[in-house]
């Protein structure tokens, strides 16, 4: 398994990025409202950030291909 | 005159909705910024274009940590308590509009040292952000800074950042431009254009201010003495990472 930002519900607060200890979560390239992604190859699945998100389903889980 | 700053001149400088004693102001202390302005439009272009030369990836790490230096959390937090306590409980309904802009500004400050800390992250110079609080290169800046906790509260006037954001701000957005009509590399793009907004919103602020409130004497004084003291040649300029040299 592995963590993914639902855009649409993303408020860009950014904790998940302080509570990464893998630093997987990045602002996303040349985005002017400083919103977040979580670099697929970086993320372990380790689901520590779940907690900290403060809206429901803007982090999921989903099943990785590789 | 370079072409950038002739430009910004021309379409976010002298255009203006108001008039009035503020932006009469306004206009006599910009025709004492350009010169700077110039200067430190003709330095970014000669860094930009240095950096390229040098061969070496290392550029890119540099201008990230002067960057996290100037605009990561800890410096974002001093300069914008500072402002923000600059106006008095009773002062408030006066000056809302600013400190609603000014607390808006917080968390664009915030943002942009996570872009300067990115770089690094994704450069792979470092693993975490952390790393950064152990490295004196992005945590210390070689000038004092007039709105660092020492100087403001000697100085505290609820107008003053004006000068601030109106000098430095128009800067960083110079040498945004300056720096991008060089550098064409994704990590530095990143760096700048995902700021490049806030930081035009910020020199707006100043802009803003001065139209608006700087309309006599005792309100213009204040802003006036942040001018005198930007433009000492031991002030402040830019960080590398928006076309400056530390």
């Amino acid at each position: 398994m592995k963590v993914r930002i639902e855009q649409r519900l993303c408020i860009a607060c950014g904790l998940c990025r302080e509570v990464c200890p893998e630093g997987a979560v990045h602002p996303k390239m040349q985005d002017i409202h400083h919103s977040y992604e979580v670099l697929e190859h970086e993320c372990t699945g380790c689901s520590d950030c779940l907690p900290y998100c403060p809206v429901p389903g803007a982090l999921e889980e989903y099943e990785s291909a590789r | 005159m370079q072409p950038i700053l002739k430009d910004f001149l021309e379409k976010w400088v002298y255009p203006s909705g108001f008039s009035g004693p503020g932006v009469d102001f306004r206009l006599r202390q910009t025709e004492r910024c350009i010169p700077a302005w110039e200067a430190l439009v003709t330095l970014a272009l000669k860094n930009a274009a240095q950096d390229l030369k040098s061969g070496s990836n290392e550029y890119k790490a540099a201008r990230a940590r002067g960057g996290y230096a100037a605009e990561g959390p800890f410096m974002s937090m001093k300069q914008m308590s500072t402002q923000i306590l600059s106006v008095t409980i009773d002062e408030q309904p006066k000056y809302i509009d600013l400190q609603r802009i000014r607390a808006r500004q917080i968390w664009d400050e915030v943002k942009h040292g996570q872009l300067h800390a990115d770089v690094l992250l994704r450069g792979g110079w470092i693993k975490r952000e952390e790393e950064l609080m152990d490295d004196a290169r992005a945590n210390t800046q070689p000038r004092l800074s007039y709105f660092g906790m020492t100087a403001m509260f000697p100085h505290i006037h609820p107008l003053a950042r004006a000068g601030q954001h109106y000098y430095t701000e128009a800067m960083a957005c110079l040498g945004i431009w300056a720096t991008l009509s060089i550098i064409d590399d994704p990590l530095v793009r990143h760096q700048l254009r995902s700021q490049e907004a806030e930081e035009m919103m910020h020199f707006m602020e100043g802009k803003y201010q001065m139209d608006a409130y700087a309309l006599t004497p005792e309100n213009q004084k204040p802003i006036e003495e942040v001018f005198d003291f930007l433009l000492k040649p031991w002030a402040p300029v830019p960080s590398r990472a928006l076309g400056g040299s530390h």
